[in-house]
């Protein structure tokens, strides 16, 4: 029963002396890359009608994958890709490559809410967006779902089939109904809070089970809500002090984090493909 | 660069430190100010609990946490799991090195193998990858997951890891080798095994089963040829191919599943949801091969099997098995409404079992998947108490280690079902009608047309 509710964690060295770094991206792209493939995951998830644990595997597997391998020899985009595929397989939601390429391509091409959306604003009706910006060619296509297909073998490669990703979402609801306090408002702020977690700069999910990220998620809520909980009430899900302050840090700076990094990336432009990571760590190397 | 990077991690290291300090600070006077709090509530519901007799039971909670607040800063034990850690697949060739081929069948090839660094002997099992067109196939990923879930149990077989080959399309699951299977060693012995050998054996599938279904994992493919047997009595659930994570309610499901022989009726009605509850009609027939040496229904087609289950156990009724003229298959069958063909061959075909364990037998090949029993229930039926009492696992005999050097003669036995859309009755029937099955049928007919 324990294997079902942990994870497979980071070291420290991981975290450290990535692949990417070791390849010379500087960090701050590195972890600019992460949000950015993170963030380009929920939205294309969202759009896919995919659930959420779907979409949380998928980032989660993409944050591993990563822990092994550079974004030099694999670019964002593709990993996304295959990150959605497996997890959606995975979480038995299956959705066909073609599909999740249409989206990302949408994603990418066209201005949108999303928080990595191309520079512009995001038109109000579907008309106006013009259909030819964002459709693929049939041998682009069949190159791209060839490169999704190998990078999916790649992922499972790079961690070792281990794929299993214990989610701390139904922990919520269980922990919530242990402290009588399964009230809709503060599940709803947990579970939000939950998903703010898989774009931290932190990579929490990498480097914390499940349950103490559930801890953290409803102390937030609980506070927020101004909801009284019994004392030191985390101890009885095994999630100390010292982790709790962490993650709550963590979780909170998601929200300044993510303005930064709007900023940046609206100023870049995307860097999703190959060239583009090669010329992006030029620039910033050349800096 | 790596300065720069320095400079951040430590800022943020710090930023973090001064953060959580004051977040522990904040927590700390909330923590106190609740106690407070608490000790004033504490003294009102002493009060109140004064002024009416009998003192609730929400207020000895209360006292209690109250006690345990005060007591805070004793040693508190944490649980802490540590999962595994995060890296990349070895290389076959680097790893293993391959002794000899055991079989080949739809789903890969299993070979025999050394680990060069340990020389311990494992089954090395290449998935067959080629042909996929969607990437790496789902059931070999169900494989792999629910392998992985379930490798604490002693009576499922260990996966040990997944290696890499050269290509992307080179994928070995890596598991302990096991000396027999079940399906060749009854071929193979002079004597069925003993009636407490044959319950060490059920008692061994039932908890893996359990510990399975525990796990919300379905095996859909339980048959003496995936049940390996160690030469220390020890039983080993093998064969994943099939498997798959469910949940509650059910989602909707092939039924194209499990070996036929072992195919539970809701399955070869046309279910399109179903649960454990398939699982254990598996074990119901292993049971009864574990008995008499040979499979206990062997249908040639969908048909033929349930003509088999129903002359073994009757024709189902409205009483035995509520609602099942409501699945799909059932409206191309007619069955007879005459008590004569309803009775159970059971008691006959097995005259030397004991009442309970025709009682089991009976509970595992329950017609209702709603009544059918489960591997928690069976686990616990009185068969296992009466005697002859199961034998330790040490106890039970050894063979001549046929698995190794000799290639294993194989009985025929169907395989489980190729991935591929489920057959319709209709479609077997015109070839049942032809043929001279249809005289050896039970009690029940087909309606031609609708």
């Amino acid at each position: 029963m324990v294997s079902l509710l942990t994870n497979p964690l980071a070291t420290p060295t991981q975290l450290s002396t990535s692949p990417s770094f070791l390849d010379g991206v500087p960090s701050d792209l590195e972890a600019s890359l992460l949000w950015a493939s993170c963030t380009l995951i929920q939205s294309a998830g969202i759009l896919l009608r995919l659930p959420q644990p779907t979409i949380a595997t998928a980032t989660i597997l993409l944050q591993r994958f990563y822990l092994i391998r550079s974004f030099l020899s694999f670019p964002p985009l593709q990993s996304c890709h295959a990150a959605l595929y497996l997890a959606s397989k995975l979480t038995e939601h299956p959705i066909k490559p073609k599909k999740i390429l249409a989206v990302t391509t949408y994603l990418t091409r066209v201005a949108s809410p999303s928080p990595i959306s191309p520079p512009g604003s995001p038109s109000s009706s579907s008309e106006e967006v013009d259909p030819e910006s964002y459709y693929i060619e049939p041998t682009a296509l069949h190159y791209s779902i060839q490169g999704l297909l190998n990078t999916e073998t790649e992922i499972l490669k790079a961690l070792s089939f281990q794929t299993h990703c214990s989610l701390p979402y139904s922990l919520v609801v269980t922990y919530l109904q242990a402290l009588d306090c399964l009230e809709k408002p503060v599940v709803k702020k947990a579970m939000a809070y939950l998903n703010d977690a898989l774009v931290s700069n932190c990579r929490v999910y990498l480097t914390h089970q499940p349950n103490a990220l559930a801890v953290a998620a409803i102390y937030l809520a609980a506070r927020e809500e101004g909801k009284k909980l019994p004392e030191e009430w985390w101890m009885v899900f095994d999630a100390d002090r010292e982790d709790l302050g962490f993650l709550c840090v963590a979780i909170l700076g998601v929200e300044e984090e993510v303005r930064r990094r709007r900023e940046e990336w609206s100023g870049v432009g995307g860097v999703w493909l190959k060239e583009e990571v090669e010329r992006e760590v030029k620039r910033r190397g050349g800096e | 660069m790596s300065s720069r990077w320095n400079d951040t991690a430590e800022d943020l290291a710090e930023a973090a430190r001064l953060k959580a300090e004051k977040a522990a600070k904040r927590a700390a006077k909330a923590a106190q100010k609740a106690r407070e709090e608490a000790a004033t509530a504490e003294q009102k519901a002493a009060e109140e609990a004064a002024a009416n007799a009998p003192p609730s039971k929400r207020q000895k909670t209360e006292n209690y946490t109250q006690d345990d607040g005060e007591l805070g800063t004793k040693e508190v034990r944490l649980m802490r799991f540590d999962g595994a850690e995060i890296g990349c697949c070895r290389h076959v060739e680097e790893t293993y090195e391959r002794l000899n081929h055991i079989e080949e069948g739809s789903y890969g090839i299993v070979s025999r193998a050394k680990d060069m660094h340990t020389g311990e002997i494992v089954a090395l099992k290449r998935l067959k990858l080629e042909r996929e067109t969607d990437g790496f196939p789902i059931t070999s990923l169900r494989e792999v997951t629910t392998l992985m879930a379930a490798r604490s149990h002693v009576n499922v077989v260990k996966l040990r890891e997944v290696v890499m080959g050269d290509s992307l399309k080179d994928v070995y699951i890596v598991m302990d080798f096991i000396e027999h299977d079940l399906k060749t060693l009854l071929d193979s012995l002079p004597e069925p095994f003993l009636l407490s050998e044959t319950k060490t054996l059920l008692l061994q599938l039932l908890s893996a089963t359990d510990f399975l279904h525990d796990h919300w994992i379905l095996h859909r493919d339980l048959k003496t040829s995936n049940l390996l047997l160690n030469n220390r009595g020890q039983l080993k659930l093998a064969d994943f191919g099939l498997a798959r994570y469910t949940s509650d309610p059910p989602p909707q499901l092939t039924q194209l599943v499990v070996t036929l022989w072992y195919r539970a009726p809701e399955l070869l009605l046309g279910a399109t949801t179903y649960g454990p509850e398939i699982d254990l009609w598996s074990v119901g027939c292993i049971f009864g091969e574990l008995l008499t040496r040979t499979p206990l229904l062997q249908g040639k087609n969908e048909i033929d099997q349930l003509t088999k289950i129903f002359e073994l156990l009757g024709v189902p009724t409205e009483e035995t098995w509520p609602g099942f003229r409501r699945l799909p298959n059932s409206k191309s069958l007619t069955f007879p409404k005459s008590s004569a063909t309803t009775g159970s061959l059971l008691r006959t075909k097995f005259p030397l079992l004991t009442k309970a364990g025709v009682e089991l037998l009976a509970a595992l090949l329950c017609y209702d998947p709603k009544t059918r029993i489960s591997a928690e229930d069976a686990l616990r039926h009185i068969f296992f108490k009466e005697e002859p009492r199961p034998k330790r696992e040490e106890m039970l005999p050894t063979f001549p280690s046929k698995a190794g050097q000799e290639k294993r003669r194989r009985a025929f036995s169907p395989g489980a079902p190729v991935r591929g859309d489920a057959p319709k009755l209709e479609g077997v029937m015109e070839g049942v009608f032809g043929g001279e099955e249809e005289e050896v049928g039970a009690g029940f007919s087909l309606r031609m047309g609708r």
